[in-house]
C-alpha cells in the first residue's frame, strides 16, 4: 500500500511544485496519474521512491508530510528497504541503461542485492520471458530502437521482482505496435501500478482509477471512466478527452444525424 | 606522455606510487571533508569519463596539419576543483593503463604524478589564483594555457627525470631535456587554447559549474600561498628521495656489464657521432652528466635530483610572480 | 574517429571476456599481486640481460597458453608503445656502441641489446597488464583494491568512470559523426567549434550522469558497500599465486635458459 500524508515539494520556494497532496493506492491497484505538464506528476513518482525528499514548507521536518510504502517510511535511512519493494522505469530509457548488453543491466539489481549467480541468472531469464525479449539478451543496450530499450527498461526493474510498478510516460517513445504490446504486457507483470502519463487513451484503457493533477494539487480522484470523459474538468486542467472517447462521440453524433 | 613499465626502474616505480599514493590519500580525505561529497561523485564519475572520450578527440590546429587534445588535469580542476579532480584524474589513468595499455601498473604511479598530480594541484593555484576576483573569458584563457603549458613542463621534466634515474636510456639528461621540453611547449599551448575554448563555453552557458570562479570565493580555505610552499617541499623531498632509491638499488648496470664483458669500464669509441652528441649535451645540460650515467655515489644523484627541484622551483616561482603581477594589474 | 570506435571496441570485448575467463575462479588480488610482481620483476632486469627479458617472456606466454589467454585488442597498441620506446631508446645503440659479440657480418653492441631489452620489457609488461584485465574484469579488480583497504570513495568514482566511458564514448562518436556530416574532408575538429560542440557535449554529460545515477541507486547500487568481495580467497588463489611467484622467481633469477643454450652449444 502506498500512502501519501499531506506532501509538498518546491525545487525553488516560490513556485511549489506540488502542495499538501494526500492520497492512498491499494495493494493491486493500477492508478493512472494524469496532467498537463509541469502538474508535478514525474515529482510524485520521485518523492516515492526517494530521489527527492519532501519540503517542510516552513514547518519542522517532523510537522511536515509523510510518504509509507507497506508501512515502511521513506526516509533517506529506509531508502534501500523501499527502492527494493519499488521499480521506477524511467521517461528516458537511455538514462535509465548504462550497462553493456542487455542481460548485464537486467542482473545489475539483483547482483547489486546479493544474489549468487545461480539466482542472479534465474532473475534474468525470468524477466526477460515476461517481457518477451529473450532475443535481445546479447545485444547491446545502444544499438536498441526506442521500443526496445523501453521493454529493457522495464526488464531492468522486473528483476528486482518490485511489488510496485512506476512508470513515467512509457508510451512516449512507441510506435503503435509497441505500444500496444506494452499494453498487453501490462496485466500480467503483477503488483500495484502507477502510471504516469498524458496519454489518456493508455489510461483509460488500462486504468481503474485517474488522478489528476494540476499545478500540483490533486484536482480529481476517482473513477477512469468519470474523469477521463469530463470534457469540461480534462480542458480546465489542460487536457482533451481521449481519442477514443473523442471518436465514440464523433461516431454517436454521426449516428444521430442519419436517423 | 604516458610512462611505460619498461621505461622505470622498479624503484623509482614504487617511489612514485608512494607519492602519488600519499596525494591521493590527502585528497580523499580533503574530498570527504565536504559533507555533501556524496552528491559529488557522480560528477566526478562523469568528468573522469569525459577526459577520458574527449581525449580520442582530434581538435585540428589551425594552419598546421596537425591536431592536439584536451588538457584532463587542468579540466577536471578547473570543474571539480583540485582533489576530487585528481581522484578523477586516477581513475581515468588507471583504466587506460589496465584497458588501454596506456601506461603500466608499475609505471602508474609515476604517471598520476606527472599527469594528474601537476595538472591538478599546480593547475589549481593557477586556477585560483587567476580567477580570484571573479572570471572572465580572458581570465580563463590565460589560466587555461598558463596552466597547460606549465603542468606540462613540469610533467615533461618529471618523465625526463624518472626515465634517466632508472637507467634505460643512454642519453644525457641535457639532451633529453632539450627535446622533452620544446615539444611539450607546443603541446601545452595548444591543450591549453583547447582546454580554454571548452571552459569559456561552460563559463557562458553554466558558470556556476565552475570551480572557485564566483566573486563569492571562500577565502582562507585554499591559500595559495601555502598550497605553493608545501608543493614545492613535497618536490624536493620525492626528488631527493627517487635519487637515492635510485642509486641505492643494486646497479644493474654495471653488475651485467662484468658479467658480459668480465670488466667494469666501458670504453666508447671516440666515433663521430658520439662526439656531436657529446658536443650538443655539453652545451645544452643543465646538470653534471656523470651523475647519471655512471651512479656510484647517492650523494651525486641526490644533488642531481635536488637540482631538478630547484628548477622545477624556479619554474613555479616564476608563475607565482606572474600571477602576483596579473593580480596587481587587476587591483590598480 | 577510428580511436573513439577503438575504444568503444576495446571496452566491449573486456565487458565480453569478463565471467568466462579459465582464470574466474581465481581470487582477483591473487591475479593483481601477480601481474605486479612480474612488472616488477620484469623492469628490474639489467639491460644488457637480454637472455632474462627472454625467459620472462617465456613465463608470460606460458601463462597465456595454460589460461587460455590471447592479446586480442591489446596487439594493435603494441606500435604505440613501440614508438613511444623507440623515441627513448634509440640512442643507446647511437652512444652505446661496445661490441659484444660478432653475428655474421654484423658487430652486436651492447646499446643494440639494451634497446632490445627495452621492446621486450615493455610488450611483456603491456601482455601482463592486459591478461590481468581480461581475467578479472573491472568489477573484480576494484573488489580486488577493496580487499587491500583502498578507500570506497576513489573505487567508486573508478567505477563510475568506467560506467560513464561506454556512455561517453558512443556520445562523442555520435557527435563526431554528426560533425563530420556536416564537416566533409576534415580530419579533426575545426577551431571554431572546439568550445561549443565539446562544451555543449560537457553539460549534456553532466546531466545525464545525474540520471544515470539516480538508476543505478534505485536498483540497489549503494556505494559505501559496493564491490564487497563476492568470492572469498580460496585454495585455488593460494595454489595458483605459490606456483606464480615461484616459477616468476625461478626464471627471473636462476639463468636456466642461459643454461640450456650453453648445453646445446657445447
Amino acid at each position: 500500500m502506498i500512502r501519501l500524508n499531506d506532501i509538498s515539494f518546491a525545487y525553488d520556494r516560490s513556485r511549489p511544485v506540488l502542495s499538501h497532496v494526500s492520497l492512498q493506492i491499494g495493494k493491486g491497484e493500477r492508478v493512472g496519474i494524469a496532467g498537463a505538464n509541469g502538474a508535478g506528476k514525474s515529482t510524485l513518482l520521485k518523492l516515492l521512491v526517494g530521489l527527492l525528499f519532501p519540503d517542510p514548507m516552513g514547518k519542522t521536518p517532523q510537522e511536515s508530510g509523510w510518504i509509507g510504502i507497506d508501512g515502511i517510511q521513506v526516509t533517506k535511512k529506509n531508502l534501500a528497504a523501499v527502492r527494493q519493494k519499488i521499480g521506477y522505469v524511467f521517461q528516458d530509457s537511455d538514462a535509465q541503461l548504462f550497462m553493456p548488453t542487455v542481460e548485464k543491466d537486467v542482473a545489475f539489481a539483483p547482483k547489486n542485492y546479493g544474489l549468487d549467480a545461480v539466482q542472479t541468472q534465474k532473475r534474468v531469464e525470468e524477466a526477460l520471458s515476461l517481457v518477451g525479449i529473450e532475443d535481445l539478451r546479447k545485444r547491446s543496450v545502444l544499438e536498441l530502437s526506442g521500443g526496445q530499450k523501453k521493454l529493457v527498461s522495464l526488464a531492468t526493474v522486473l528483476s528486482m521482482r518490485p511489488d510496485i510498478l512506476l512508470f513515467d510516460e512509457p508510451t512516449i517513445a512507441l510506435d503503435p505496435g509497441n505500444r500496444r504490446r506494452f499494453i498487453r504486457i501490462l496485466p500480467e507483470l503483477g503488483g500495484t501500478h502507477l502510471i504516469v502519463s498524458h496519454d489518456l487513451d493508455l489510461l483509460l484503457e488500462t486504468c481503474g482509477r485517474i488522478i489528476l493533477l494540476s499545478e500540483g494539487r490533486i484536482v480529481a480522484d476517482g473513477d477512469t471512466e468519470t474523469i477521463l470523459r469530463d470534457q469540461s474538468l480534462l480542458e480546465a486542467n489542460g487536457l482533451e478527452l481521449p481519442l477514443l472517447i473523442q471518436g465514440q462521440r464523433l461516431a454517436s453524433s454521426a449516428d444521430q444525424r442519419t436517423q | 606522455m604516458h610512462m611505460a613499465d619498461a621505461l622505470l626502474s622498479p624503484a623509482v616505480g614504487g617511489v612514485m606510487i608512494a607519492a602519488s599514493a600519499a596525494a591521493a590519500g590527502y585528497s580523499i580525505k580533503k574530498v570527504v571533508e565536504d559533507p555533501d561529497f556524496k552528491k559529488k561523485i557522480p560528477a566526478m564519475g562523469v568528468m573522469g569519463a569525459f577526459v577520458f572520450a574527449t581525449q580520442m578527440i582530434n581538435f585540428t590546429i589551425p594552419g598546421t596539419g596537425s591536431s592536439g587534445h584536451l588538457c584532463g588535469g587542468l579540466l577536471l580542476t578547473a570543474i571539480l576543483g583540485p582533489y576530487a579532480g585528481f581522484l578523477s584524474m586516477i581513475g581515468v589513468l588507471l583504466i587506460q593503463c589496465l584497458f588501454f595499455a596506456d601506461g603500466g601498473l608499475l609505471a602508474l604511479g609515476a604517471n598520476v604524478w606527472n599527469m594528474a598530480f601537476y595538472g591538478c594541484f599546480i593547475g589549481s593555484v593557477i586556477w585560483k589564483g587567476i580567477m580570484k576576483t571573479g572570471a572572465s573569458k580572458g581570465k580563463i584563457v590565460l589560466a587555461s594555457v598558463l596552466g597547460s603549458v606549465l603542468t606540462l613542463q613540469m610533467g615533461a621534466f618529471s618523465v625526463t627525470l624518472e626515465t634517466l634515474l632508472s637507467g634505460v636510456t643512454e642519453l644525457p639528461f641535457g639532451t633529453f631535456l632539450a627535446a622533452m621540453l620544446p615539444i611539450h611547449l607546443a603541446i601545452g599551448l595548444v591543450e591549453g587554447l583547447i582546454t580554454a575554448a571548452v571552459l569559456c563555453f561552460v563559463h557562458e552557458a553554466r558558470p556556476s559549474l565552475l570551480w572557485n570562479a564566483d566573486t563569492a570565493a571562500k577565502e582562507g580555505r585554499f591559500s595559495y600561498r601555502t598550497t605553493l610552499v608545501i608543493l614545492i617541499c613535497a618536490f624536493l623531498v620525492i626528488g631527493g628521495g627517487v635519487s637515492l632509491l635510485a642509486s641505492s638499488y643494486p646497479d644493474g648496470l654495471e653488475w651485467s656489464i662484468e658479467r658480459l664483458t668480465g670488466d667494469t669500464e666501458l670504453e666508447s669509441e671516440e666515433t663521430g657521432v658520439y662526439s656531436t652528441a657529446a658536443g650538443i649535451q655539453e652545451s645544452t645540460s643543465f646538470l653534471p652528466d656523470y651523475a647519471f650515467k655512471n651512479s656510484d655515489s647517492a650523494a651525486g644523484t641526490t644533488v642531481s635530483g635536488v637540482v631538478g627541484c630547484l628548477i622545477t622551483f624556479g619554474v613555479l616561482a616564476g608563475a607565482g610572480t606572474l600571477m602576483k603581477m596579473k593580480d596587481r594589474k587587476k587591483t590598480a | 574517429m577510428d580511436k573513439l570506435d577503438d575504444a568503444i571496441r576495446t571496452v566491449r570485448e573486456l565487458d565480453e571476456a569478463d565471467d568466462q575467463s579459465p582464470l574466474a575462479k581465481v581470487h582477483p588480488l591473487a591475479k593483481l599481486v601477480t601481474a605486479l610482481v612480474f612488472a616488477v620483476l620484469v623492469t628490474s632486469v639489467p639491460k644488457y640481460r637480454l637472455d632474462l627479458c627472454f625467459a620472462m617472456g617465456v613465463w608470460l606466454y606460458g601463462y597465456a597458453v595454460f589460461f587460455r589467454l590471447s592479446p586480442g585488442e591489446c596487439l594493435r597498441r603494441l606500435w604505440g608503445l613501440f614508438l613511444l620506446l623507440f623515441f627513448v631508446g634509440i640512442t643507446n645503440p647511437i652512444l652505446d656502441r661496445k661490441v659484444l659479440f660478432v653475428m655474421g657480418r654484423v658487430n652486436v653492441t651492447s646499446g643494440m641489446i639494451s634497446m632490445l631489452s627495452l621492446f621486450l620489457k615493455g610488450a611483456l609488461t603491456l601482455f601482463s597488464a592486459w591478461f590481468l584485465a581480461v581475467s578479472c574484469g573491472m568489477l573484480n579488480i576494484l573488489s580486488a583494491l577493496k580487499a587491500v583497504h583502498v578507500p570506497q570513495v576513489l573505487l567508486n568514482v573508478i567505477y563510475l568512470i568506467y560506467r560513464y566511458l561506454t556512455l561517453l564514448l558512443e556520445e562523442a562518436s555520435r557527435v563526431f559523426t554528426a560533425y563530420r556530416l556536416r564537416a566533409p574532408g576534415q580530419r579533426g575538429l575545426h577551431f571554431s567549434v572546439w568550445g561549443s560542440l565539446v562544451g555543449s557535449m560537457l553539460l549534456r554529460s553532466m546531466d545525464r550522469a545525474e540520471t544515470v545515477y539516480q538508476s543505478m541507486e534505485l536498483r540497489g547500487y549503494q556505494p559505501e558497500y559496493a564491490f564487497t568481495d563476492s568470492t572469498p580467497w580460496n585454495g585455488t588463489s593460494s595454489l595458483y599465486l605459490i606456483l606464480c611467484l615461484i616459477s616468476m622467481a625461478l626464471l627471473r633469477f636462476i639463468p636456466i635458459f642461459s643454461f640450456l643454450g650453453s648445453l646445446v652449444m657445447n
